[in-house]
């Protein structure tokens, strides 16, 4: 049933995120959900080999999507999504606005793996530009929708009260 | 840590081993895993994209009906002048017509193939945009392949599949084409940039230090490289940018594509440059006939 509702999740937010990617960018920022549904997920779900299967399988939907060399989304999805499951135990503690502000890191910290693996290469814009006129907006906006799925995440991936971590 | 205690870097090990094989498949342009995800997820985001269109068409009407009586004055007026216009394109039109035919060109590019094909879905990812449409392997398509609208070149096909394929636009920071100013003929490239791409633009570069580029400038592609036939409209140029020594940089392009209205797109499959070539120096014939009238 877990297994269903995950797949029913990935789908549907990754028709939704290439079908409807132009109507909910703002200021020509587009939000990554299937990311962020990765890192809700990282935050929820107890089972590290669920995470990195979620995350393997997000990264891969991610790449093919993406007419680019096959890896790229799948590195930073399981970068990521390790990271916040090894930091959670440390700092998450079961609080929203953690939550939120591992969601901004994460992205701020992906989206640079991203950047460094993409963009530096065509020698085309610095960091310091990519990383206030990209990746932070875009980390807000993450931010903004993971407040949305966050609770609807955690509810329908954590097993059983009092035993979330 | 338990993450290490259970041996997760194996998973680790295996993940690795088998991106580096999908992402040398994915370098010939043919990848069996993102085929067989796109083959699945393109009927549906085919049908998704369908309603989401007709509710846009409706959002825009209802809300185009707000200022109707105003812009039916508008439009009034507008059909006014445009009926003055539409005399004279007629005429245009009639002289071109015998133009033509006194030269015999085709209308058409002789020895090209083409296949319309709708777009399904975007890409985004705030540095790259790629369109997946509907029409893949089995229409003929291929990689490579040059990709227009009505307005003018799109971008070039990057990935295909049975029953979709994947566009980089011209915009994208990766992206270059041949491109020649109408106006004198000076070539270029067009080629995306990370700035740019952000307000859909792209810049226009490799051109001689003494080039003659001015705001307005018309850009069609050249031919030269092989993937875009020649005589394709690219954009216009908005701004020309110097270097400290005042000399040429770049100039910014805007692209007479709208990228978020696209609905329809023309690849084309196959053409010839011998006869992109006729017909170029056959326009050339009638420009200094028109000339010597």
């Amino acid at each position: 049933m877990s297994k269903l509702r995950l797949i029913l999740w990935v789908g549907i937010i990754t028709v939704f995120e290439t079908v409807l990617s132009r109507y909910i960018s703002i200021g020509s920022i587009f939000p990554d959900i299937l990311f962020t549904f990765v890192l809700c997920y990282a935050l929820s779900e107890s089972k590290p080999v669920s995470i990195m299967g979620t995350a393997t399988v997000c990264g891969i939907i991610a790449d093919c999507m993406s007419g680019r060399i096959f890896g790229n989304y799948l590195a930073v999805y399981i970068i990521c999504a390790v990271g916040i499951f090894i930091l959670r135990d440390f700092i998450y503690k079961e609080s929203f606005l953690v939550a939120l502000l591992l969601v901004f890191m994460a992205t701020i910290f992906g989206k640079s793996i991203f950047y460094l693996i993409n963009i530096s290469i065509l020698k085309q814009t610095g960091y310091i530009y990519s990383l206030i006129e990209i990746i932070v907006p875009e980390a807000v906006y993450n931010t903004v929708i993971s407040a949305l799925l966050f609770p609807f995440v955690k509810k329908s991936f954590v097993r059983k009260v009092g035993t979330f971590r | 840590m338990s993450f290490f205690k259970k041996k997760l870097w194996l998973v680790f090990v295996l993940i690795l081993a088998v991106t580096v094989i999908f992402a040398a498949l994915s370098r010939m342009g043919k990848n069996p895993l993102s085929d067989a995800v796109n083959t699945v997820l393109t009927p549906i985001q085919s049908s998704v994209a369908k309603i989401t269109q007709s509710l846009d068409n409706g959002f825009e009407y209802l809300s185009e009906m707000k200022g109707y009586k105003q812009k039916n004055e508008e439009l009034v007026r507008e059909n006014r002048e445009l009926t003055a216009q539409l005399k004279d394109i007629d005429e245009y039109r009639e002289e071109n017509e015998r133009l033509k035919r006194l030269l015999k060109i085709s209308d058409e590019m002789a020895g090209s193939q083409t296949v319309a094909a709708r777009v399904v879905a975007y890409d985004d990812d705030n540095w790259f945009t790629y369109i997946t449409i509907d029409k893949g392997e089995k229409h003929g398509i291929e990689v490579s392949d040059a990709v227009v609208t009505a307005d003018g070149l799109l971008g070039q096909i990057v990935e295909v599949g049975y029953n979709w394929a994947k566009i980089s636009t011209v915009i994208n920071p990766e992206s270059s084409a041949g491109v020649r100013i109408v106006r004198n003929g000076e070539i270029g490239i067009a080629e995306g940039d990370v700035k740019l791409s952000k307000i859909n633009r792209c810049r226009l570069g490799y051109l001689i230090s003494n080039a003659s580029v001015i705001a307005g400038d018309i850009l069609e592609t050249s031919g030269l490289g092989g993937i875009y036939p020649p005589g394709i409209k690219v954009g216009k140029i908005t701004d020309v940018r110097k270097d400290n020594m005042g000399r040429l940089d770049y100039a910014e392009i805007e692209p007479f594509i709208d990228f978020n209205n696209l609905y329809e797109v023309v690849v084309i499959t196959q053409w010839s440059l011998q006869s992109d070539m006729e017909e170029s120096e056959a326009q050339q014939n009638v420009d200094n006939v028109e000339n010597v009238g």
